[in-house]
């Protein structure tokens, strides 16, 4: 089995620090030798709690990082190395080999745009397809995530459909032009458990029939759990653990796993046996 | 005699389109007892925030009504306001936005105390605002720095001291831990919890989280479209829900493996 994206010693910092001061250059080191393996079809989940770096990782392989901040190390995808691309190149990438779905589909949404036009947007641009081969395109990217009135939401505004169905759309558009890579980052955080139950169903078969690889941003044990093979922990922008989901409940290794598995235990237990 | 109730409480919203674009909520029982901790559990539109603002007495109910120990509450009667807020206080969800960013944390967690006149003496209040921290586990050093210096555990732990700094009976959570990381999470709740044995503090905790509720509430209430839907004991709710929505809802709860 070939790796599909292979980071290797991926590290971000603040640029221009002023400080000579050592602790603060420190403080400045967002990312620090971050390294992973994602194989064809694998599920990753990258799990950590607020500012371990889980964001800026997948921003800096796809190549968004803000201009005030400096990257290092390599990102390999398909064999080709991507971290040096140009932003022109990397474009022609995003969406079509490696598409993000972000938290907030409200924010990730253009509020003035139908629907409909920004699942096409990726569609045009990657497929060249225009009129009613476009719509068609779109119409069956929105059955795929299973919106029941496909037509209706493709002519809908955002504020006008649910929480729900704008993660959906999200995700349509996301995995319109069939990319290998999803990066989904704490895609059903913003919405009541019983979404989340249905988004994360539907993001599991999706990656299933396409054989895409996945990487899943988390700061939720239970619900990483449940979506992919193996776990990698994050802690200040390192990460302190790579581990089989399996092997949660019996052997994390290191303390910080340790301590978050107990607390998740803990509200687990509230809920009974 | 009950701390707080609502009695066949209905609120409905005003304006053309009200009554499908905002939940309100409809004939609502619900009886807060001293000891007696209180979960209130619903997802987006349920009709939660409004419940909440019935409860902290910032909206009359449509019809129906609001007791507060047994007497009506009437937010016209100053007085009875007065005791009601010394009584009744809240937390919320973000401690990033109900903290004033310009206001020291001493200034912060006397607030209460300052806009319901408790106290006008100026060591007691000082007195009242260290008492009030030690309780939430802050060093009091704390009380002479700024929101934006802390961590959103110790946020949250500056927003519960404020509402202990009047003495209250009842506490009411509106998703107090819902902002927080997960290692935080737990020692909120634990300090809720210790905090409702120690000064015989009522919690009302009102929340989408059914573990967190579980983990604090022995009595709950499910809301689902402005209703309550289901009533009763966390362990039946949580092993043999009666009503459909509930179900859907106890079983979409991602577990741990085992």
């Amino acid at each position: 089995m070939s790796s599909l994206l292979r980071v290797e010693s991926l590290s971000v910092a603040k640029r221009a620090s002023h400080s000579l001061d050592a602790t603060a250059q420190d403080a400045d080191q967002l990312l620090r030798q971050v390294s992973f393996n994602v194989e064809d079809g694998e599920r990753v989940g990258l799990i950590g709690e607020s500012g371990s770096g889980k964001s800026l990782t997948a921003l800096a392989i796809i190549g968004l990082l803000p201009d005030s901040l400096l990257q290092s190390g390599s990102v390999n995808f398909a064999g080709r190395e991507i971290s040096s691309l140009s932003n022109r190149e990397l474009q022609k990438l995003r969406g079509r080999e490696i598409a993000v779905v972000f938290q907030e589909p409200a924010t990730a949404l253009d509020p003035l745009m139908k629907v409909g036009k920004q699942v096409a947007e990726p569609i045009r641009r990657h497929f060249g397809l225009r009129g009613s081969d476009l719509r068609r395109s779109v119409i069956s990217a929105l059955d795929e995530v299973q919106l029941a009135n496909a037509l209706r939401i493709a002519d809908s505004y955002p504020h006008e459909i649910s929480g729900g169905e704008r993660q959906r759309v999200a995700i349509a558009a996301a995995i319109a032009c069939k990319p290998r890579l999803l990066i989904t980052d704490e895609p059903t955080t913003a919405l009541d458990v019983t979404v989340q139950r249905e988004i994360l169903k539907l993001i599991q078969n999706l990656v299933t029939e396409r054989s895409m690889s996945l990487v899943f941003i988390t700061h939720d044990l239970a619900v990483v759990a449940q979506v992919v093979d193996r776990i990698l922990v994050m802690r200040r922008g390192e990460i302190v653990e790579n581990l089989s989901v399996h092997q949660l409940s019996s052997a994390p290794a290191h303390p910080y796993t340790q301590e978050l598995l107990k607390s998740a235990r803990l509200l687990d237990s509230a809920l009974g046996a | 005699m009950n701390l707080l109730e609502l009695r066949d409480a209905t609120f409905l919203y005003g304006g053309t389109r009200g009554s499908t674009e905002s939940t309100g909520i409809s004939s609502i029982n619900l009886v807060v007892q001293t000891g007696r901790n209180l979960g209130v559990i619903g997802e987006s539109g349920a009709g939660k925030s409004t419940l909440l603002s019935l409860l902290l007495g910032l909206a009359q109910p449509s019809s129906g009504r609001v007791l507060f120990q047994d007497e009506p509450l009437a937010l016209d009667n100053r007085r009875q306001v007065v005791k009601f807020r010394t009584a009744v206080q809240a937390v919320f969800q973000d401690p990033y936005a109900s903290l004033d960013p310009r206001r020291k944390i001493s200034s912060i967690v006397a607030e209460p105390i300052r806009s319901l006149g408790l106290l006008t003496d100026k060591t007691e209040t000082k007195e009242r605002v260290r008492e009030s921290l030690k309780a939430v586990e802050l060093d009091e050093n704390i009380a002479n720095r700024y929101p934006h210096e802390l961590s959103g555990g110790q946020r949250q732990r500056v927003a519960i001291a404020r509402a202990l700094a009047t003495h209250p009976k009842v506490l009411i959570a509106d998703e107090p831990t819902s902002a927080l990381d997960v290692t935080t999470r737990i020692e909120v709740i634990e300090l809720l919890r210790k905090l409702g044995v120690e000064r015989g503090l009522t919690i009302v905790m009102v929340s989408h989280d059914v573990s967190v509720v579980a983990s604090l509430c022995k009595e709950v209430v499910v809301l689902s479209q402005g209703r309550v839907v289901e009533h009763g004991e966390i362990p039946e709710i949580l092993t043999k829900p009666k009503n459909e929505y509930t179900q859907r809802l106890i079983s979409a709860v991602p577990r741990l493996p085992r």
